[in-house]
């Protein structure tokens, strides 16, 4: 897929070396340090990490909607070439009705409880389209794209209140307003965590035919590193505002090269009972003082003197694997 | 019955609504938990797992069924838990956040249960007995005197398993200890657990959605469904020989990281449609509108859990 034979014009997102900081009282919190990834169409990637490293900032970053206090003080974001903080009012916003969207965690909040299904949709596809178009033409693309995310019977759920809609139905309602509008980009922020296994599995699969059928780009947001494995088919792997690996899905699950993503993988459960981990030592580091160098190195068994001094270089040790880490490679 | 700690028959748990309807929410429930033992509880959102932990320390009272504690009965209608038993049996809840009082410290939050079961030796003072129990937990001294919300999530949980020792407790239901935790908190806090299991030889009832971290931690392993049990067996045996088509289903929806997972999974067998209200329960199986193996007795008749081999109780009309 990256080997060059794609057509430039696939590139649909390209971050390079996003540093964002959050202003709070005056102190700075350091939380992206050097994000880069790109999605090109039809491209399912995967960012991962535990809470608090970056992963729902990154997405913000890139819809421009990081909060005020956020400064972007290094690195840029583009959508379809364009940067996206130099975007004039006009072109971010044909970018956001257009361009990317994005389905949140919990669709219970994500939609308003005291409007119907068809009032919410149809504002938000209104917004997303030509002025002028007639109401009922709205309605038959809300339909078609209730009937595109597998719901029996949309005229009932246009009818409906969210309150009368399951966890996963609501959760399609979200996935069907993102690709209405004939978005490229779904940015889908953990989409099956607040969903029971079974329907997430249901969910997940949906995300992917989307994917297939409608050639999106999707960047898939999760804590759960089986998701992303199941799911995309390149991850990036975060700690503390860092990408410390990347490449491949497949490549990287099996021969995961960063002591952080080794470190996590013992951690998860597995069902062929492997012993679990007894976790990972230390903390996160402290965001307003985040050490110089490798940001894990603190909590790395196999940190050396170099490695709290000076940030790793991004090494490649297979193609398109790439390593943060001063000893990658040599086998953890 | 002496290996037994405790014992659940036929527990019925049912919540009248005001339009006439009624929530089963267990219904008729039988499970068994050695001395010792880790039963782990598995089901989705609103099958009736949480309603078995009030019941048993007393948060709800039963519809009907018996609930054994030692061989003890425990839930008689009118009966009154001595403070013994009350404190044999204690719970961690989800979320520390919430389960923790905001307002004390750790201190005051752990001294409240020692004060009221009286632990330990008399000649040691309330704050010797603080500081003994977060050592148990592995925690640091100074701990005591901070506040929950000066703690992470796997440090708060821990100090909730501590308030759960300070009763003494032999039983102890843990009620989704870690699904708020990251996968590197939540080993720390299961490793810490099953180190406290093996000193103190102390029975669990894991309560969870995660089956995965079931082959880890339970001896025994039962799944419920809409408020019912579908099928119980021990955790080596469930997870090489799964019988029931809803325990197919969930373990081939788990996201696994490991191609050796991914051959454990049952083949091919696509999740489809939802768990129903439970308001509103089919009639026969729970499960047949989800089943693709429905056969037309599932719709009439309610299947019986039955024993398969040595330990492993299915209730499924299909042949096995």
């Amino acid at each position: 897929m990256r080997d060059g034979m794609i057509a430039v014009d696939d590139l649909l997102l390209e971050i390079s070396d996003l540093s964002v900081t959050f202003d709070v009282f005056g102190h700075g919190y350091h939380v992206l340090d050097g994000i880069s990834f790109q999605a090109r169409k039809g491209e399912r990637i995967g960012l991962v990490g535990e809470s608090g490293c970056g992963k729902t900032s990154t997405l913000k970053a890139i819809l421009r909607v990081l909060p005020r206090n956020a400064v972007i003080n290094g690195g840029s974001v583009s959508f379809s070439g364009k940067d996206v903080y130099k975007m004039s009012g006009r072109e971010l916003d044909l970018m956001r009705r257009n361009g990317a969207g994005m389905i949140f965690q919990d669709p219970s909040s994500a939609l308003n409880p005291v409007f119907t299904i068809e009032s919410q949709f149809l504002t938000a596809l209104k917004y997303s389209s030509d002025a002028g178009a007639p109401r009922s033409e709205l309605y038959s693309r809300a339909a078609q794209a209730l009937e595109n995310v597998m719901l029996a019977d949309p005229e009932r759920i246009m009818k409906s209140y969210p309150y009368q809609l399951s966890g996963g139905m609501k959760q399609r309602v979200c996935i069907a307003m993102t690709i209405a509008a004939g978005r490229q980009l779904m940015l889908a922020d953990e989409p099956g965590t607040s969903l029971d296994v079974t329907i997430q599995d249901q969910i997940l699969r949906l995300i992917n035919q989307l994917v297939q059928d409608k050639n999106l780009a999707v960047i898939m947001v999760s804590h759960s590193l089986g998701v992303i494995r199941e799911s995309t088919s390149y991850v990036n792997i975060m700690y503390a505002g860092t990408i410390v690996e990347s490449g491949g899905t497949e490549d990287v699950f099996k021969k995961p090269a960063h002591p952080y993503t080794v470190a996590l993988m013992a951690c998860v459960p597995k069902l062929t009972g492997e012993e679990l981990s007894k976790g990972i030592p230390g903390r996160v580091p402290d965001y307003s003082e985040p050490p110089v160098g490798c940001r894990f190195s603190a909590r790395c068994q196999f940190a050396r003197d170099v490695c709290g001094r000076m940030k790793p270089p991004r090494t490649e040790i297979s193609p398109e694997h790439f390593v943060s880490c001063y000893f990658a490679g040599e086998g953890f | 019955m002496d290996d037994k700690i405790l014992q659940i028959d036929n527990l019925k748990k049912y919540f009248p609504l005001r339009n006439g309807l009624v929530v089963k929410a267990v219904d008729d429930v039988s499970l068994r938990l050695g001395v010792g033992e880790t039963l782990g509880l598995v089901g989705e959102s609103g099958s009736g797992k949480s309603t078995i932990a009030y019941v048993l320390i007393g948060m709800y009272e039963a519809t009907s069924g018996k609930v054994f504690y030692k061989g003890e009965e425990i839930l008689r209608n009118g009966l009154r838990r001595t403070l013994k038993q009350k404190s044999e049996i204690q719970i961690v809840f989800q979320d520390p956040g919430s389960s923790l009082n905001p307002k004390r410290t750790i201190r005051q939050s752990l001294s409240v249960p020692l004060r009221i079961h009286s632990r330990g030796s008399s000649n040691q003072s309330l704050n010797e007995q603080v500081d003994s129990l977060l050592e148990e937990v592995e925690l640091p001294r100074d701990f005591a005197d901070k506040y929950p919300t000066a703690l992470g999530g796997g440090e708060r949980q821990l100090v909730s398993v501590a308030r759960a020792l300070a009763a003494n407790p032999s039983l102890i239901i843990l009620d989704e200890p870690t699904s708020a935790l990251d996968v590197s908190i939540q080993a720390k806090v299961i490793s810490k657990l099953i180190d406290l299991q093996r000193e103190k030889s102390l029975s669990y009832l894991f309560i969870t959605h995660d089956l995965s971290l079931m082959r880890n931690v339970a001896d025994r392993v039962a799944i419920l469904y809409l408020g019912r049990l579908c099928e119980q067996a021990p955790a080596a045996e469930f997870f090489e020989n799964p019988l029931h088509p809803y325990t197919k289903m969930l373990l081939s929806s788990i996201p696994v990281v490991t191609l050796e997972e991914e051959n454990m999974k049952p083949a091919k067998i696509r999740s489809s449609g939802e768990i129903p209200s439970p308001v509103n329960v089919p009639p026969g199986c729970a499960f047949h509108m989800r089943c693709r193996d429905k056969m037309p007795v599932c719709e009439l008749e309610r299947p019986v859990m039955r024993e398969v081999s040595r330990g492993h109780e299915v209730c499924c009309h299909l042949e096995i």
